[in-house]
């Protein structure tokens, strides 16, 4: 492709001879043509983009806020110089450039290698892909240019950050037939204290407290919580609603932080967790443990973009059959634009879940965008507070999770009816 | 298999087919345009008159006379207007033998109240004359031979006029009626009887010795031995007059005896008038006619009665146009004008030789002498003691209007043609500087260079709820029912109690006499006192 | 792939500015840019220096033209000068040694080329000082300038009207009284220097341009010299010298038969085909050695000190240096063949036998004059231009470039 400089300097060319023909002056004349001759010579020089391009990461999945160092190997592996080339490589707009530079101006002699090296940060979640690596020759005089790319692409996966979450709140009351580390609140064989109750016969010897005989004279026995693995449910919100307020702040980017943060607590703890996420479509990962789940849930995460809007009920009747009986259902959701919210939770409450509602303040992160008139804003909080205390009614932990609040500190201001 | 009608509208009716067939149509006209364009401009005749051709109706001959006797020949391909060009007018002369073919040109300003000229005439755009007129007038000489042709506009930028019309003359033909005689005993008597041919530097002999003057060691005395010696080496451009007879070796007779073929003649009222230098100087019989009504007849018509008749002789038919009176300047611009295009085509300059498929003899003429003079006339002007042109002596062909042989020919002229034209004529010149202007403007406005790469991190986003919701939320309906839901939340109440309740029963609930005239008064609310309903409903939920 | 990723090195030598102005190459082409500038600026001289050989007055005195020539002018004024003043001997200010009066040719010019450069060398010299040394150095100057025009007025006056108490203004015809004329010496001196200074404007602006690393400057020297052949090349049209003769002399539209360079080109055509060529040397290498400082200078910290980027910049100076001696000689070799191609075209057309067309072609008046020159070497151009199409040029120039030593080994 010409140049500006190149068009500019043809037409001058053919302008001074032409005009230089006009007014008789062989001197215009020469010039044009040696404007011209200058284009036609600089045309026969032209690099190539035959290099060989190997690009390093130093780690394929990495956490939201993480850097990450890439270098860009280039070899000429023919035998004649690539001439001056400019090497790009492109990098989503979503990374910041923490030193080094994805760019670089080069006029590699045959056989030889450069390396570009920089470092990234990555403040968004998601999943991204660095490259093509875009390659543009230009003439030494900046006459024309010839853009090519090598299509060399490495994906990364940008995980959601994973927080610290205080073992408060998760108990589930009902057993499950797996053995498990989540001390569910009912008696029966395992390792804590649960209550003491009266010897009934048949009960083991060794469960008899003496101590409690001695002073009641009563024998009574200690029972202990049971050991056992439940399903803990993680519904995200992650409707087009979801999407309001800032790019790091928002109701769907703090369910992410949530839901992972979850979920790396529970399988931590070797439960099983399932995690759907709803838009304009649900998406189910089947309860699971282990790191497997956990690279699972956490690619799932980095993925969920807002849009749609599916409503919470039609989540929930679909994955009824799927539902554990008792388990723990943690609903992640801002609670906008959803009727259908308090009859899910419910009938969720009502089928024997524990279901805790985390609700990211919508209105708070709006606010962060836009000017919300005072009288508006304290109306619209009033009615959040009252779908809230609705849900809560229904039997449901409700927390209201505002912007500047840990997800920590949040969890601990359960809401109950 | 076969397309059906309707696939076949619907084909036609998509953005492609539409856009195809515009291109199409654009090609086409495109192409008419051009051809027609090209046709007034390519005209595939037998091409004649050509000094750089060796037919009998060409003029190569008298081109290569002059190339023997010394003087450099160029050929003029694109357009007179390059005779701006010329840097020593005075010693050039510029020939046009028949204009067979027009040109193409672009509107003109005129200078005058009609202030632009749509059309040209035929032949010479009115910038080629202009050239041709300011080439005299700088000097230069040049000869006009054409008949009924396309060289009036440079008759006529010196008062002269074609008549347009064959001429006969039943008094002085030879061979057929096609072959005139036009006898003159002397062609250098301008304005009286005396002849000026002592200012032809072929005839000027003052001590009448027979050795012309500018060859003559002594001009102011006779009997210089010797006369016989002069050789056609010496006597350069006058060589023709060396007539190899011992009694009489130089031809000093200022007569001429041309032979004219097929030619026209100069209109009556617009021809020879001494006042204004325009010298007639070779005229037909008074047996002569014009055929007036083109019928290739002589008819004469009887006055009165109404039948047009041809006109009868004597016509003009040379005329020799000089700057300076009696053209006693010699370095003043002269113009030869002959009715007859073909005065010099080979078969009648060289009449001692048959050309091509020329078969029949043409008798002896003094078209050569008459030719030569006119050359020698104009180039040696200057005292330098020879009859040879100077260094940059020459002779120009005007080949632009000539016939090509070949295509490539005719492009190769057309190109130049354009260039010369575009870049010498002003409207023209005006036309090129617009066009340069705009694509300099087209290059600075859409020749962008690629854009600069670099990474742009940019991660700025803002999710905007609903503004127009904010309104609503201020409304004092709004804020009733946001107060009515809290009361049946905190009250525990399904929607169906809610609404069955009676209004003594929700006022106790409420406990609160402004919220309660707020829920039961229906009034209109400043928004001072909507903020204070407000901020008592926010208490109203803690107590 | 994930693997272990290295940081970015730090070699020993960077890309800052600091280092990059004392680096060869950047030198080189700086030195280049200069040198062409200088002899562009000699040719321009040698080709528009002189007036018109009739640019005379009756007595027969060269007459005073728009030429390239600042000693025109200087004469002019100091003739004038010296006709007000009464004095035949009367002689500016700046001696004749330093401003070229008096020389013919080149050695016009030499004096005040050092002139520039020395200017040049202390503005760049300056500008590399801090700011405030800068601005001090500047007021001082400005100080000095105003205090040598108007000093002497100021104290003559002060002094006049304290010895005769009285207070009078410093223009009177009473001679004692009239300080005046003590303005006449520094005026004359600053108007001689602004003279030389304007018809220099292409070589210090040029030069300043280069050393100062300005692309307005050198577009400034640039602009200058096209203006002043475009204001010569009207100014010498028949069509305007028929109202405005100013008496400059017009470049000759016949090309003289004499060669040169092996009868590579004509004598008349080489000095404008050099003017040409060196205007674009001297464009491109000064435009080029800001283009790849402003590259090096924008590269982040780091960069600048990663040997990747050092080399590869080492690289693009090596190859900008190879292309600007390969392809401006090659530039200069085809217009010339180009300027030359009309003979080609007549044996070509000879071979065609002695057609009627032949004969036009071989004799054509266009040909003799500048249009067939022009027109046959545009000709030539679009050949040349389409052997890229022909000839895989780039490989055999990669080709060629890769088996030139390294530029670089020395260092």
């Amino acid at each position: 492709m010409w140049t500006r400089k190149a068009a500019l300097m043809m037409t001058s060319g053919i302008a001074l001879v032409l005009i230089g023909m006009m007014m008789s002056n062989f001197q215009l004349m020469v010039i044009g043509i040696a404007f011209i001759s200058f284009l036609a010579i600089n045309g026969w020089v032209s690099g190539h983009g035959e290099l060989h391009i190997v690009r390093t990461l130093s780690a394929d999945n990495l956490y939201k806020g993480d850097d990450l160092y890439v270098e860009l190997s280039i070899t000429n592996n023919s035998r004649r110089r690539t001439q001056l080339l400019e090497i790009f490589d492109n990098v989503p707009h979503e990374m910041k450039m923490k030193s080094g530079l994805n760019y670089m101006m080069i006029n590699l002699g045959a056989g030889q290698t450069t390396r570009i090296r920089y470092v990234l940060r990555c403040p968004l979640r998601g999943h991204f892909s660095l490259g093509p690596v875009s390659i543009r020759f230009r003439n030494t005089f900046n006459l024309f240019s010839n853009e090519m790319f090598v299509d060399h692409r490495s994906d990364i996966i940008v995980f959601p950050q994973v927080r610290d979450v205080e073992e408060a709140m998760v108990r589930s009351k009902t057993p499950k037939m797996y053995t498990g580390a989540t001390t569910l609140r009912t008696p029966g064989p395992g390792t804590e204290f649960y209550s003491l109750r009266e010897y009934v016969p048949g009960d083991p010897f060794k469960n008899i407290n003496w101590k409690a005989f001695a002073r009641t004279g009563e024998l009574m026995v200690n029972e202990k919580c049971r050991d056992a693995v439940t399903d803990v449910f993680l519904l995200l919100d992650s409707r087009d609603v979801s999407r309001i307020g800032t790019v790091l702040k928002n109701p769907l980017e703090m369910g992410t932080i949530a839901a992972a943060s979850l979920s790396a607590y529970f399988l931590q703890r070797r439960d099983s967790i399932a995690l759907a996420v709803y838009d304009d479509k649900l998406s189910y990962l089947p309860a699971d443990g282990g790191d497997k789940q956990h690279f699972k849930i956490l690619s799932s995460l980095a993925g969920v973009a807002p849009r749609g809007n599916m409503p919470l009920q039609a989540v929930t009747n679909a994955l009824a059959p799927r539902f554990s009986r008792g388990s723990p259902v943690f609903i992640i959701s801002s609670l906008e634009g959803d009727g259908t919210v308090p009859h899910a939770v419910r009938d969720l409450a009502g089928r024997g879940h524990e279901v805790i509602v985390l609700s990211p303040s919508s209105i708070d992160y709006e606010r962060l965008v836009s000017r919300i008139p005072r009288m508006s804003y304290e109306v619209m909080k009033l009615e959040r507070q009252n779908r809230l205390t609705a849900l809560a009614g229904f039997g449901a932990r409700v927390i209201d999770w505002m912007p500047d609040v840990e997800l920590s500190q949040a969890l601990l201001q359960v809401k109950m009816a | 298999m076969a397309m059906k009608p309707a696939d076949l509208f619907a084909r036609m009716n998509t953005h492609q087919f539409r856009r195809g067939a515009t291109l199409f149509a654009f090609y086409v006209v495109l192409a008419l345009l051009l051809v027609t364009l090209l046709g007034s401009f390519v005209n595939p005749t037998d091409s004649q008159l050509s000094a750089y051709d060796n037919d009998w109706d060409d003029i190569s001959k008298f081109r290569s006379d002059l190339n023997s006797m010394g003087v450099d020949t160029h050929s003029l391909v694109s357009s007179p207007l390059l005779l701006h060009e010329i840097k020593n007018p005075e010693e050039t002369v510029f020939i046009i033998a028949g204009v067979e073919k027009d040109t193409i040109s672009l509107p003109r300003f005129t200078g005058d109240e009609n202030v632009i000229q749509m059309k040209e005439n035929d032949g010479y755009t009115t910038s080629e004359v202009e050239a041709i007129t300011s080439f005299v007038a700088r000097g230069g000489t040049i000869i006009v031979m054409d008949d009924f042709g396309y060289s009036s506009g440079v008759a006529e930028a010196f008062g002269i006029e074609y008549s347009g019309h064959k001429l006969y003359d039943a008094g002085a033909w030879t061979l057929d009626y096609n072959y005139i005689w036009i006898n003159s005993s002397d062609s250098y008597k301008y304005t009286s009887n005396i002849s000026n041919s002592w200012n032809h530097p072929c005839f000027r002999d003052s001590d009448g010795d027979g050795f012309v003057d500018l060859i003559d060691p002594d001009p102011t005395h006779p009997g210089v031995p010797g006369t016989m010696a002069i050789s056609a080496e010496q006597a350069g451009l006058c060589a023709h007059h060396i007539t190899g007879n011992g009694a009489t070796p130089w031809d000093f007779d200022p007569g001429y005896d041309l032979l004219l073929n097929s030619p026209s003649a100069f209109d009556p009222e617009n021809s020879d008038d001494e006042e204004k230098n325009r010298y007639g100087l070779g005229f037909s019989s008074t047996d002569s006619y014009l055929d007036i009504n083109d019928d290739g007849d002589l008819t004469v018509g009887p006055a009165g009665s109404g039948f047009e008749g041809d006109m009868q002789g004597p016509f003009t038919v040379y005329i020799k146009y000089c700057l300076s009176r009696n053209c006693e300047d010699k370095t003043a611009g002269k113009a030869h004008f002959i009715s007859d295009g073909s005065l010099l085509i080979n078969s009648v300059y060289d009449y001692e030789n048959l050309y091509g498929s020329q078969e029949t003899s043409i008798d002896q003429n003094d078209n050569r002498k008459w030719a030569l003079d006119a050359i020698a006339e104009a180039i040696l002007y200057d005292e330098n003691g020879t009859l040879s042109g100077g260094e940059n002596a020459q002779v120009i062909f005007d080949e632009s209007l000539h016939q090509q042989t070949s295509f490539m020919g005719d492009t190769y002229n057309l190109i130049y043609y354009l260039l010369v034209y575009f870049t010498s004529d002003w409207m023209a010149m005006l036309l090129l500087f617009l066009t340069l202007f705009i694509a300099f403007e087209a290059v600075i406005i859409r020749k962008t260079d690629p854009e600069p790469w670099r990474h742009v991190f940019s991660i700025i986003y803002y999710g905007f709820g609903d503004s127009r919701r904010y309104g609503y939320y201020s409304r004092a309906n709004k804020v009733k029912q946001v107060l009515l839901s809290r009361v049946r939340n905190l009250n525990t109440l399904t929607r169906d109690e809610f609404d069955a309740l009676p209004a003594r029963e929700l006022q106790k609930m409420i406990n609160d006499p402004v919220l309660v005239k707020f829920v039961f008064e229906d009034r209109n609310y400043s928004l001072e006192q909507l903020v204070a309903v407000v901020k008592r409903i926010k208490m109203w939920g803690r107590k | 792939m994930a693997d272990e990723v290295a940081l970015q090195g730090e070699g020993t030598k960077t890309l800052h500015l600091k280092s990059l102005r004392i680096k060869w190459q950047v030198v080189a082409i700086q030195t280049i840019a200069t040198l062409t500038l200088i002899w562009l600026y000699l040719q321009l001289g040698s080709n528009f220096g002189a007036c018109d050989t009739t640019n005379v007055d009756s007595e027969g005195a060269a007459l005073w033209c728009p030429a390239l020539d600042h000693t025109l002018t200087l004469d002019l004024f100091e003739n004038i000068l010296g006709s007000e003043s009464g004095d035949s001997g009367f002689d500016l200010p700046i001696p004749d040694f330093l401003t070229g009066q008096g020389n013919d040719g080149p050695g016009r010019y030499y004096m005040p080329i050092i002139l520039c450069g020395l200017i040049t060398a202390g503005w760049v010299f300056l500008n590399l000082q801090a700011p405030q040394l800068r601005r001090r150095v500047i007021l001082g100057g400005l100080s000095v300038l105003i205090l040598f025009l108007a000093g002497r007025l100021l104290l003559g006056w002060f002094w006049g009207m304290l010895s005769n108490w009285e207070l009078y203004l410093p223009i009177s015809s009473d001679a004692s009284k009239n300080h005046a004329e003590t303005l006449v010496y520094p005026l004359i001196l600053y108007t001689q220097f602004f003279i030389v200074a304007v018809y220099m404007i292409p070589l210090w602006t040029g030069m300043m341009g280069i050393w100062g690393l300005s692309k307005r400057m050198i577009g400034w020297s640039l602009g200058t010299t096209l203006v002043y052949l475009g204001i010569h090349a009207l100014l010498s049209f028949e069509a305007v010298t028929v109202y405005i003769d100013l008496g400059l002399n017009p470049i000759s539209p016949q090309i003289s038969e004499k060669m040169m360079l092996g009868g590579l080109v004509s004598e008349t055509i080489w000095p404008l085909l050099l003017m040409s060529i060196l205007m674009l040397v001297y464009s491109e290498s000064g435009f080029a050695v800001i283009r790849n400082l402003e590259y090096a200078f924008r590269l982040p910290e780091s960069c600048k000190k990663d040997p990747e980027y050092v080399t590869q910049f080492d690289n693009m100076l090596n190859g900008h240096l190879i292309h600007t001696v390969g392809i401006f000689t090659l530039v200069s070799i085809c217009a010339m063949f180009a300027l030359k191609f009309d003979d080609l075209i007549l044996d070509i057309v000879a071979i065609f036998g002695s057609s009627q067309w032949s004969g036009q072609v071989q004799e054509s008046l266009e040909l003799q004059l500048t249009y067939g020159k022009v027109i046959s070497a545009m000709l030539m151009l679009i050949f040349v231009a389409g052997m890229k199409y022909i000839l895989p040029w780039q490989r055999i120039v990669g080709f060629i470039e890769s088996r030139l030593p390294d530029l670089n080994s020395p260092e």
